[in-house]
């Protein structure tokens, strides 16, 4: 599976479409009220977050180290899901700036990979970079809005492999469009066809999948698509149940910073 | 050489966590909750690093960083904002305003580390 030649047709139809963006003044109470409240969640959080690391470090005894082991993965999760909210909000308000700096693609997909070895470990999942040999040796990105993006495709390529399996990522320059084209591959339990319009929806869980209590508040997809959106790119996926899901976007260059291997 | 670690936060559970990490790596460590003290104690101490929490009673995190800025004898000081507003254009402007680095809150261990270094 790959991603399909018609995704460049599907590009430009949505490009000559264009997109319609509303702003409303409910969104920027909205984000009014998330930017009083952010502070008084990450106070409590740090607290949480920083003792139950600390203790971790420090601890020799299981009975102590597993116990806040726990609390440190939990308080991670409530600020994952803090830090999505937020995200969220200032996208829809407008509120995001991007500052993108030169780094190598091929370096950075393997950090990338190298921030999900654990997960990976953990179900035994083999995660394969594939930048494709025709990469600028350098791009002009915003490197943390991009590692958002993956960080979310990887996440679930992994979450959702069988054991044992291969997480795939791929990464190709177009020329004719001046775009890179991102792909995660995994050869996992796949999206039911009846369920594919809503999988970018926000709240959308792969619920006939789930596997552990903490699966997540169905944020993720829905922002990996906004923050894509937000850097002039488009998102999309193909998936078959038992098969695997491959979702891929594409990001448009900006021209003069580019520079050819 | 050892670091002399200055921690300026209003709460209390907050500030010690830093001084609980570092202590246990051998830097000597300060701490005030409000600007004023940060300034009298850095005036009494050789500190070479600053945690300066950003929402301080009375004076803000921000005004104090300036102030270290503007003093001379302070210039090879680092100063590292300690702070819970993590929005994107708040940490701009906290470099903006002087600071050498943002952490923002809640911390982790390895961030800690490598803002200090």
């Amino acid at each position: 599976m790959e991603a399909p030649r018609n995704f460049w047709w599907w590009l430009r139809l949505r490009r000559a479409l264009g997109r319609s963006q509303s702003e409303s003044p409910h969104l920027k109470s909205q984000t009014d009220f998330l930017t009083a409240i952010s502070p008084q969640l990450r106070t409590p959080l740090n607290d949480i977050i920083g003792y139950a690391e600390y203790i971790y470090h420090n601890a020799t005894e299981p009975m102590i180290r597993f116990p806040s082991q726990i609390i440190f993965e939990s308080g991670n999760q409530l600020l994952g899901l803090v830090n999505a909210w937020l995200d969220w909000s200032q996208l829809e308000a407008g509120q995001v700036s991007s500052t993108p700096t030169a780094f190598s693609l091929s370096e950075w997909v393997l950090d990338m990979l190298a921030k999900h070895r654990a997960q990976a470990a953990a179900l035994d999942v083999r995660l394969i970079p594939q930048p494709h040999a025709n990469l600028p040796a350098t791009v002009f990105l915003d490197r943390n809005h991009l590692g958002k993006v993956m960080h979310q495709l990887l996440h679930n390529a992994i979450k959702f492999s069988r054991e044992g399996g291969e997480v795939k990522v791929f990464i190709e320059y177009r020329a004719s469009f001046h775009s890179l084209v991102f792909s995660v591959q995994d050869a996992g339990v796949g999206i039911a066809l009846d369920k594919h319009a809503s999988v970018f929806q926000r709240f959308w869980q792969n619920e006939d999948y789930v596997r552990t209590p903490y699966a997540g508040a169905g944020l993720g997809l829905a922002l990996a698509k906004k923050w894509v959106e937000f850097m002039g790119g488009e998102m999309g996926f193909n998936s078959s149940p038992n098969v695997g899901s491959i979702f891929f976007f594409s990001l448009p260059l900006p021209s003069e910073k580019v520079s050819a291997v | 050489m050892t670091r002399h670690v200055l921690i300026v936060d209003d709460v209390m559970t907050n500030r010690m966590l830093p001084g609980l990490i570092l202590r246990g790596l051998g830097d000597v460590i300060y701490e005030c909750g409000q600007g004023e003290e940060a300034l009298a104690l850095m005036a009494e101490h050789p500190i070479t690093h600053v945690l300066l929490d950003i929402s301080l009673p009375k004076v803000s995190g921000v005004d104090i960083c300036c102030q270290i800025r503007k003093t001379p004898a302070w210039a090879k000081v680092r100063l590292i904002a300690y702070t819970a507003h993590g929005m994107d254009p708040q940490t701009h402007a906290f470099l903006a305003a002087g600071f050498d680095d943002v952490l923002v809150k809640p911390i982790r261990r390895d961030d800690l580390l490598r803002a200090l270094a």
